[in-house]
């Protein structure tokens, strides 16, 4: 478990086909090699969209469609690309699609944009984007690639949501918007706690998400 | 591999010029969508001071125009309360209520040097229905703890009490400071006096629990938020003092 068994897998599978193979490049990064949980990537937006579940899904959307397109495009690209300019190449690219997608979210859901501000543009220098183009598009097919991209992304979009989760549930007493703990509790002395509503709160929930991950799949460092 | 040196400069070329058309197209097709958002969004908040759109369920684009058109008309007037034309001027709705002189960002870089912005010249949303007058929406340009804050303030025609009050917050700490946009504390507005002794006067956030009228209760541990919407109205009453004269004449 010391490194991705992904990471240096055989670039020659048939185009398309979704075999033993390409399910463990869409689970492994979910469950045993999970970005945030294991590889400790991307903890920035995972502490600041994740006060409500609505922000933090649409911040995993937005970040799973960037990281299957790069990858994809950067994996056409991995033959061409010259070594020596390849982070810059890599980082024009990312940095395009995660523009496009701001204006898209901008465009179409309007609020919630407004509310993740500037943490869909931070996307270009979350670490799990250029971590998998480096990693695995440089030397993988597309096909494989798109995989890979939406494995990490789904594995990144389990645990913000997750965190989510617990914030909005115990600092405000709700999920998705709709109030769960009802206005009697209140009336009888139940506060939010808010602690989950501030930064420290997400990293305490990260850190237990982090040691119940851990426990389960045996990982140590 | 690899690759001379006139490769690499093509092919850094060629990246630049597809992502830069990329961006550029996508940007350039999006443009009227997202600024009808932006349109929208500022017509809802003054729907919702007014009492037009309900707060809780934002409507569609569409039906927010509509609602705007049938109840909303847009007026100028001078810091000294004449109304002014529209025609000699540059009339942008995105500046918040408060035309050519305190956007969001000026009001908030230059309250961190200790300056206040005087505006220009102000617009003030005159609410109907049915043709009848039912108010007045005056825009607020503030500064919170972590920045810029903005509210409109609905008040009757005779300029005497508060009817509705929304508040935009958009940097303050969820749960703390940004609850001032929350319900309960906007509805503690609706109704307060704001003439005291024949002179309007600004109602103002307490510290804790409200001792006397034209005060509300503030958020606890969001003192400095609070404190920025009392000064809002406090800055803002300023300006709109002989507006809200004329008014009660």
């Amino acid at each position: 478990m010391s490194s991705p068994a992904t990471d240096t897998a055989p670039a020659k599978a048939p185009a398309i086909s979704f075999g033993t193979k390409e399910k463990a490049i869409v689970r492994d990064p979910m469950i045993d090699n999970n970005p945030i949980t294991i590889q400790i990537l991307g903890i920035c937006s995972a502490l600041a969209v994740t006060v409500q579940i609505d922000k933090a899904l649409v911040m995993s959307a937005a970040v799973i469609a960037v990281l299957c397109a790069s990858n994809v495009i950067i994996s056409m690209l991995r033959n061409m690309i010259p070594g020596s300019i390849r982070i810059i190449v890599q980082l024009s690219i990312v940095a395009s699609l995660v523009i496009v997608v701001d204006q898209i979210l901008q465009a179409y859901v309007y609020d919630v944009a407004k509310e993740l501000s500037v943490f869909v543009g931070l996307i270009i220098t979350n670490c799990i984007i250029m971590g998998r183009a480096e990693a695995f598009a440089m030397g993988n097919p597309p096909w494989q690639s798109f995989l890979d991209g939406l494995g990490n992304g789904l594995g990144y979009g389990i645990i913000l949501v997750a965190v989510a989760f617990f914030r909005e549930l115990l600092g405000s007493g709700s999920l998705l918007g709709f109030q769960l703990i009802p206005q009697a509790f209140y009336e009888m002395g139940y506060v939010n706690m808010g602690l989950m509503l501030l930064a420290p709160g997400a990293f305490v929930i990260l850190g237990l998400l982090v040691w119940a991950q851990r426990q389960w799949t045996g990982y140590t460092e | 591999m690899a690759f001379s040196n006139g490769y690499i400069v093509g092919f850094a070329t060629a990246v630049c010029v597809v992502a830069s058309l990329g961006v550029a197209s996508t940007a350039t097709g999006l443009k009227p969508t997202i600024d009808a958002n932006k349109e929208a969004d500022l017509q809802y908040n003054i729907l919702g001071a007014l009492g037009f759109a309900d707060p809780a369920v934002k409507p569609s684009v569409k039906e927010i125009n509509d609602l705007w058109a049938k109840h909303v008309e847009v007026q100028y007037i001078t810091p000294e309360g004449d109304v002014v034309s529209t025609d000699d001027m540059n009339y942008d709705l995105t500046n918040d209520g408060v035309v050519n002189a305190a956007d969001v960002d000026l009001a908030w870089k230059q309250a961190r040097k200790g300056e206040v912005p005087a505006p220009k010249v102000m617009a003030i949303y005159r609410g109907s229905a049915d043709g009848e007058l039912k108010n007045y929406a005056l825009g607020l340009n503030g500064v919170g703890l972590w920045g810029p804050i903005s509210g409109y303030l609905a008040i009757d025609p005779r300029g005497e009490t508060i009817q509705g009050v929304t508040f935009f917050a958009p940097k303050e700490t969820p749960g703390l400071g940004a609850e001032i946009m929350s319900p309960s504390f906007k509805q503690q507005w609706v109704g307060k006096s704001i003439v005291e002794n024949g002179e309007p006067s600004p109602i103002t956030v307490a510290k804790g629990e409200a001792t006397s009228d034209d005060k509300v209760d503030g958020v606890s541990g969001a003192t400095l938020t609070c404190n920025g919407v009392t000064d809002m109205m406090v800055n803002g009453f300023e300006y709109y003092t002989p507006f809200l004269n004329s008014l009660r004449q």
